[in-house]
């Protein structure tokens, strides 16, 4: 979860276990949060690379 | 590959710490040492999970995180997402069902380096029509533990 600058002020990368989850998250979760005015979700249909070996570490996130 | 317990137990001992011991493991679990070392083996065989060294982004004197989102002409989406994968820089590439057809993570050593990937690499490729860019400012999450296991 990144705080970046451009067209958005939040950029999350989410994976759930089914697609019930995901609605949840969209329609439930993500939305409860104060302050939260839009989201534009999109679904990751098919990945061509996904690596993972440099990451900020947590207590320095 | 259905997992139990004493699976989902070796992948969180794992996702902790992977240099723990097959003996250590053993006895957290309350299991034999055979039967972690071979539980380990099978997770890898089917790619459940990969064990690899994770460095820390700090090590980079100024690294410059984007992510893009990419509009491409629909008959080069394969193509193109085949193209950016090859990209040192480019960590994750995806086709997307939403406001754009692809996404792209970027970690690049700098922002000079990350301008040259954005509007150099990226935008030179055939089939390429729209680049929406976001960059990184403050980390608050990064999971790691989680990813898409590819060849």
């Amino acid at each position: 979860m990144n705080v970046v600058s451009g067209i958005q002020d939040i950029e999350i990368l989410c994976a759930t276990q089914s697609l019930h989850q995901t609605k949840i998250f969209l329609d439930k979760t993500l939305p409860s949060i104060v302050g939260i005015k839009s989201i534009a979700p999109a679904i990751a249909s098919n990945v061509y690379k996904f690596e993972t070996d440099w990451t900020p570490f947590a207590n320095e996130a | 590959m259905k997992l139990d317990q004493t699976d989902k137990k070796i992948i969180q001992l794992l996702g902790a710490d992977a240099r723990m011991s097959n003996n250590q493991m053993a006895k957290v679990i309350g299991v034999t040492e055979g039967t972690v070392r071979n539980r380990i083996q099978k997770l890898i065989e089917n790619k459940i999970i990969k064990i690899s060294v994770i460095n820390n982004i700090n090590r980079m004197e100024n690294p410059s995180v984007a992510f893009v989102g990419l509009d491409v002409e629909t008959r080069s989406k394969d193509s193109v997402a085949k193209a950016l994968s090859k990209m040192k820089e480019v960590r994750f590439v995806s086709t997307l069902i939403g406001r754009h057809d692809l996404m792209v993570f970027i970690l690049a050593e700098d922002v000079t380096k990350l301008s040259k990937v954005l509007y150099e690499d990226i935008s030179s490729l055939p089939g390429v029509r729209f680049s929406e860019s976001s960059i990184g400012l403050k980390y608050y999450k990064y999971d790691y533990r989680w990813a898409r296991i590819l060849d």
